[in-house]
């Protein structure tokens, strides 16, 4: 069996990303006497895993939209890499893709019944264009819903961009729907030389054939591999494999606001209730919401669209409430302060004497109202915030500062088995590397190309073609799970940071008190706090080793960045 | 000479038999003193929880007077124990008609079908404690010619339904992910919810009351308290699985 496959690949557009592998369990079985063997027997079924996925796109669609905008074009390229790579894993012969299903959301404002039709347009949008399924296209473009107004704006949006390679875009106007007179000219005429270029007549109109050909183009130019092919799915390629007819069902549904990612808090919802201004901003916060997903399920996997638990696309969602926790009407409820999915999950807490308290679960991260959706989002990179472990890098220059490696490559081996996923990457501007976490406590290494002179003018990011010697990055072995938490009190706490930020010469539980004081002095040194309290110079220590929040900028001064990041 | 055995996990009452030199475990099982653990604990002889206490008798010895000079046969009653695991696909239909590779103990054993409940049935040794069945199932269109499903099983190892690691196991077997340790009380509300949907078609309206299981786990038959029920308490979710699951 080759290694596991593990791409996490996120940018403002959107997210591709496997999920973590999960582990294979025996059946507990109990054996059966010849006298029971008329009621008793043991049950194996299949499961039904999610391997991957694709959100599109991470800023969402624009507000009570079902128009996918050209800036997912990276995405879809991301995703056709993924899904060319799990291909390529497939035992059959020929090779298969391993099967998808495509689920729309809608923010949590505005009505359930018309939330849900309008995330059904967004995955159907999304089906559309991975199938190249232009008439799904046309009926979200003849058949508006709601603000999910297709017409000229989706036109110019598609003009908008260079179809073909080499090509100028046609329309340069802004895409505002021809409010104006100037955008109407513009567009009129950009439709009318799209299609003297194609020679498929003139004017500013686009019948049924035109509209299906310029669907394609679009489709086709944000839609494509890697190398510029075009990348297509058929029908077959999805979980129901085409089965649920015309419906979809099975393959491609919407889930309405049920599951959003990001709720606000009440006082603030009560507020942009009253205030058209602060209605704009809550619109803005919950694009995260507005979003379509492709979950990509394990080789193999074909459902019964009649037993599929969603409603298709095109439904209403009373089937969707059946498959709720029976507490969902508390997980969506906006309470005191605002809550993401995947944060502060847990509910249940079992003291010493095993007497469990519960949290109320609309104090949790647990936003979402339907079970059968969050058993694939709860492990997804695409949904949920995976945990991550976050180290910065830094070195000592020669003025007695420290300077971050930022643009460096590197290589992380994040595990300590022959399986373990091995990731490359390059630092950010902060010299900051995050890893997914796959385990709370474990071994990895990273191997960063420190090596490299580090003059402010040789600090830019290396090219993508440029090639590199990973054999020469310097190896960092990471003890991960092994810091003690931030307590100033601690002497192990206070040793493993200061071994961190380069103190002491070898593995901090065994320092003597001599070797401690060494290093607690020359900290106080380095830092001009000769004169500190022992706790203020415990206090800096882990200030500047953990990482809080989101790093400031890079200084060559630790004391100016100590407040912001990790460990 | 009698005495009192404390079950560990993964052991059942054919296999303790086999042990002790008895050749029918209701010997040991229909004894007064194991009364409580038949009716007030309500184990099955093969699915027996750790530390579960079990009185094991003195064995008879019989005689039998025969001729010299003539060869006898003498036939011990030894009750045959089976392997029964129903296959269900992911839709939750029964795979029927699928042939099945077995092994044993690592050893390989006769391949065996499904029936058209899905049923594979092999009769297996009592000491028996693991198995796997390479499942040939029935080609898609556009699959491999032969796409297998392989099912480690570990025989004896499920453990009573009235326990969080018996709910689990049950679970975890018919394709709701319940978790992977006792601890994980919050992925069995989840499971639980799910398997209840399944079987009424209606919207589970009460999360699952729950009792937690001793901290060490329920495993260690020094800590596992057998009389304690844990996990989910709902008896109507627990009878279901029971049915659900066939034990």
């Amino acid at each position: 069996m080759p290694d596991p496959l593990v791409i996490i690949d996120t940018d403002p557009t959107g997210i591709v990303a496997t999920h973590p592998p999960r582990v294979a369990l025996p059946i507990l079985a109990a054996p059966v006497p010849d006298e029971q063997k008329g009621k008793n027997f043991n049950t194996a079924r299949q499961h039904l895993i999610a391997i991957g996925c694709m959100r599109l796109p991470n800023r969402g669609f624009a507000f009570d939209s079902s128009i996918i905008s050209p800036q997912s074009e990276g995405r879809f390229t991301k995703f056709a890499q993924l899904m060319q790579a799990l291909r390529d894993r497939d035992e059959a012969d020929p090779k298969r893709f391993p099967p998808c299903a495509v689920f729309g959301h809608a923010d949590p404002t505005g009505k359930d019944d018309y939330n849900k039709t309008l995330s059904g347009r967004r995955a159907l949008a999304l089906y559309g264009v991975l199938t190249r399924k232009v008439e799904i296209w046309d009926e979200l473009f003849l058949n508006s819903f709601g603000g999910d107004y297709w017409g000229t704006k989706a036109i110019q949006t598609m003009l908008s961009i260079s179809l073909k390679s080499g090509e100028d875009p046609f329309y340069t106007g802004p895409v505002d729907g021809a409010k104006t007179s100037e955008t109407k000219k513009l567009t009129s005429d950009a439709v009318d030389q799209w299609k003297q270029k194609r020679q498929i007549g003139s004017g500013a109109g686009l019948d049924a054939t035109q509209r299906h050909q310029l669907f394609n183009e679009y489709m086709d130019a944000i839609c494509h591999d890697a190398k510029g092919e075009r990348f297509v799915l058929e029908p077959t390629d999805f979980i129901a494999k085409g089965k649920g007819g015309k419906s979809l069902k099975g393959d491609v549904q919407g889930c309405g606001e049920y599951n959003p990612i990001f709720l606000l808090s009440k006082a603030k919802e009560d507020l942009a209730a009253k205030d058209e201004t602060l209605a704009a901003v809550r619109n803005d916060l919950y694009e995260v919401d507005r979003r379509a997903l492709v979950f990509i399920f394990e080789h193999g996997t074909e459902v019964n669209p009649k037993k599929w638990p969603c409603p298709a696309a095109r439904e209403g969602g009373q089937g969707c409430k059946v498959r709720f926790w029976s507490d969902a009407d508390h997980r969506r409820k906006e309470t005191d302060d605002d809550r993401t999915f995947g944060e502060n999950m847990a509910f249940l807490t079992v003291d010493e004497n095993n007497v469990i308290t519960p949290t109320p679960i609309e104090q949790t991260g647990n936003t979402m109202a339907c079970r059968f959706y969050q058993a694939f989002a709860q492990n997804s990179p695409c949904e949920a915030k995976l945990k991550e472990w976050v180290i910065r890098f830094k070195v000592p220059t020669f003025n007695g500062k420290t300077q971050v490696l930022s643009n460096r490559r590197y290589v992380v081996k994040a595990g300590e088995s022959a399986s373990s996923p091995v990731i490359r990457g390059t630092t950010d501007e902060f010299g900051v590397v995050r890893i997914p976490m796959f385990d709370e406590q474990t071994s990895m290494t990273i191997w960063l190309d420190a090596g490299r002179d580090l003059t402010p003018e040789d600090d830019n990011p290396p090219k993508d073609d440029q090639p590199v010697d990973e054999s020469k990055f310097l190896p960092f072995v990471l003890d991960c799970g092994a810091l003690k938490p931030r307590d100033t009190d601690n002497d192990l706490a206070a040793k493993q940071r200061l071994y961190n930020l380069g103190f002491g010469e070898h593995a901090p539980a065994a320092w003597t008190d001599n070797e401690f004081a060494n290093a607690l002095s020359q900290f106080r040194h380095r830092n001009n706090l000769d004169n500190a309290s022992d706790d203020d110079v415990r206090r800096a220590i882990m200030k500047q080793h953990d990482l809080v929040g989101i790093p400031a900028p890079p200084s060559d001064d630790d004391s100016t960045n100590s407040d912001s990041s990790s460990n | 000479m009698s005495k009192t055995r404390l079950v560990q996990q993964g052991e059942h009452l054919s296999g303790i038999a086999a042990q002790e030199g008895f050749a029918n475990f209701h010997t040991i099982w229909d004894r007064p003193e194991n009364e409580e653990l038949r009716s007030s604990l309500h184990r099955d002889p093969h699915v027996l929880f750790p530390g579960d206490s079990l009185f094991v008798p003195d064995r008879e010895d019989r005689e039998e007077s025969r001729a010299t000079d003539a060869s006898h046969t003498f036939q011990t009653e030894i009750r045959p124990l089976f392997l029964r695991v129903k296959l269900l696909d992911i839709n939750g239909d029964p795979i029927a008609g699928a042939n099945s590779n077995v092994t044993i103990d690592g050893a390989a054993a006769p391949d065996v079908a499904s029936g058209g409940d899905g049923v594979v049935e092999q009769r297996i040794g009592r000491t028996a404690t693991t198995a796997e069945l390479t499942v040939h199932l029935p080609p898609a269109d556009d699959g491999p010619p032969d796409p297998t499903w392989k099912l480690p099983v570990k025989i004896g190892s499920l453990n009573p339904v009235t326990k969080c690691s018996g709910q689990q196991a049950r679970l975890n077997n018919m394709g709701y992910f319940a978790g992977f340790s006792v601890k994980d009380l919050e992925q069995l509300v989840w499971a639980a919810e799910e398997f209840m949907c399944d079987q009424t078609h209606a919207r589970v309206t009460a999360r699952p009351k729950l009792a937690a299981p001793p901290k060490e786990g329920e495993d260690d038959p020094a800590t596992s308290q057998p009389e304690a029920e844990t996990g989910v308490l709902d008896k109507a979710i627990r009878d279901k699985l029971k049915t659900a699951h066939g034990f």
